[in-house]
């Protein structure tokens, strides 16, 4: 083989060489992307699902108000609220805190993370069996991711 | 050329070329594994959305879906072997690969509501029972995958659901019934998920007890019949805290009842 012919046998395989590893970044990069897009996805199916309770704990049984079993009027029952404070630390959550203002505070339950806290709050019914009268309250949710 | 010179390119076009090669096996084989997983995600945030509106009521609805697997643990699914998720509700489903699965919401209740409870069924499998039990968006069939029978106990090698009275056979191991719901449960439910279905809503009776207790002691009025509630709530919750399911609600319905004939508020 003459002295040319070599030299254009290397250069074929730098040239290849060079192209592999270009296109080996361009994947990565592409890989990195699809990677990113995937964990915003996630992080948004968290988010929905944190979002959610505030619709799922003013329905639990545990907390919902009921007049001879019927369930009727969508609020909070005080006493109900103020008694699941007291055992929900058998319950979990995740690292949440769930509190109930109405008046005063409830806190219904809380398992303290690390980090920063997200909160979404909702206005609540919470009935008041006590003097059977219905006031405008807040749910407050926090979070820690 | 040199012979050292050849044999330098030939190792070098060998080692690039396997270093090229197992970088694209390695990206083929994380990339279908992230597209997989994904997929699965995807399917689960369908779930998510579904579930969100049928909690309030007790409905269902139907997924029609890619077929997928199922594998069904205490407090989560996972779907594709992929993406476990964490259910937040009392559940009961079974392991398997489906591509239409019904979502029923059912309420669990003892005088007073103890929770919604989801059935995940799957409606690629035949179901039966010896007396108007399924209700119409499940797919009955005489050649039945899982049966469930309140007359006879038939013994084959299908899955049987046995209902004598208030218990429920399944497995050999008898359970009992303080709603119907768990009678879907059983049907719908692998074991262990029926098992672990089972306890959580007995867990959450129990809770209900306590919670209902401590709201009774909140009242000033009507403290006799307050007094005989507290008397019961007790009674019950302790009852099945020592494994004694079979507790009878009615005396505290009535004396519920009563509170409201009385004009004084109700305790559920």
């Amino acid at each position: 083989m003459n002295k040319k012919a070599q030299i254009g046998i290397q250069e074929t395989i730098l040239v290849i060489f060079v192209f592999f590893i270009v296109l080996m970044i361009g994947m990565i990069f592409f890989f990195q992307l699809n990677m990113k897009s995937i964990q915003n996805d996630i992080d948004q199916y968290n988010e929905f699902r944190f979002k959610q309770l505030i619709d799922i704990v003013p329905n639990m049984a545990e907390l919902r108000y009921s007049k001879l079993g019927v369930e009727d009027v969508y609020c909070i029952d005080l006493l109900k609220a103020r008694a699941f404070s007291e055992i929900s630390s058998e319950y979990d959550f995740g690292k949440k805190e769930i509190k109930l203002i109405s008046g005063d505070e409830i806190v219904l339950y809380s398992k303290i993370g690390r980090g920063e806290i997200r909160k979404v709050t909702s206005p609540v019914c919470v009935y008041d069996p006590r003097n059977g009268k219905f006031y405008l309250g807040e749910l407050d949710i926090g979070w820690w991711a | 050329m040199k012979k050292a010179e050849v044999q330098f390119n030939l190792i070098f076009v060998i080692v690039a070329g396997v270093m090229i090669l197992a970088f694209f096996l390695f990206f083929t084989t994380k990339y279908i594994d992230l597209k997989e997983k994904q997929e699965a995600a995807k399917i689960s945030g369908q779930i998510d959305n579904l579930l969100l509106g049928l909690k309030f009521n007790t409905q269902y609805k139907e997924l029609d879906v890619p077929n997928f697997n199922l594998n069904v643990n205490c407090g989560n699914i996972t779907i594709n072997n992929r993406f476990t998720k964490d259910l937040d509700y009392v559940f009961f489903a079974t392991n398997g690969t489906s591509k239409k699965l019904t979502f029923w919401v059912k309420e669990v209740e003892k005088g007073f509501r103890i929770d919604n409870v989801v059935f995940i069924i799957d409606n690629t499998k035949k179901y039966y029972s010896d007396r108007e039990f399924f209700p119409d968006f499940v797919n009955v069939n005489e050649d039945y995958d899982v049966g469930v029978f309140f007359n006879s106990c038939p013994n084959n090698n299908k899955k049987v659901i046995c209902v004598d009275g208030n218990n429920i056979n399944y497995n050999g191991e008898s359970f009992y019934s303080f709603d119907d719901a768990l009678i879907y449960g059983a049907a719908f439910g692998n074991f262990d998920n029926f098992k672990c279905s089972y306890e959580k809503l007995v867990d959450k009776l129990i809770i209900l007890y306590d919670i209902y207790l401590k709201k009774n002691e909140g009242f000033n009025d009507g403290q006799e019949i307050r007094s005989q509630i507290s008397t019961l709530l007790s009674e019950n919750k302790n009852k099945i805290v020592n494994g004694n399911y079979d507790v009878d609600n009615s005396q505290l319905d009535l004396l519920n009842t009563k509170l409201s004939n009385y004009e004084l508020e109700v305790l559920y």
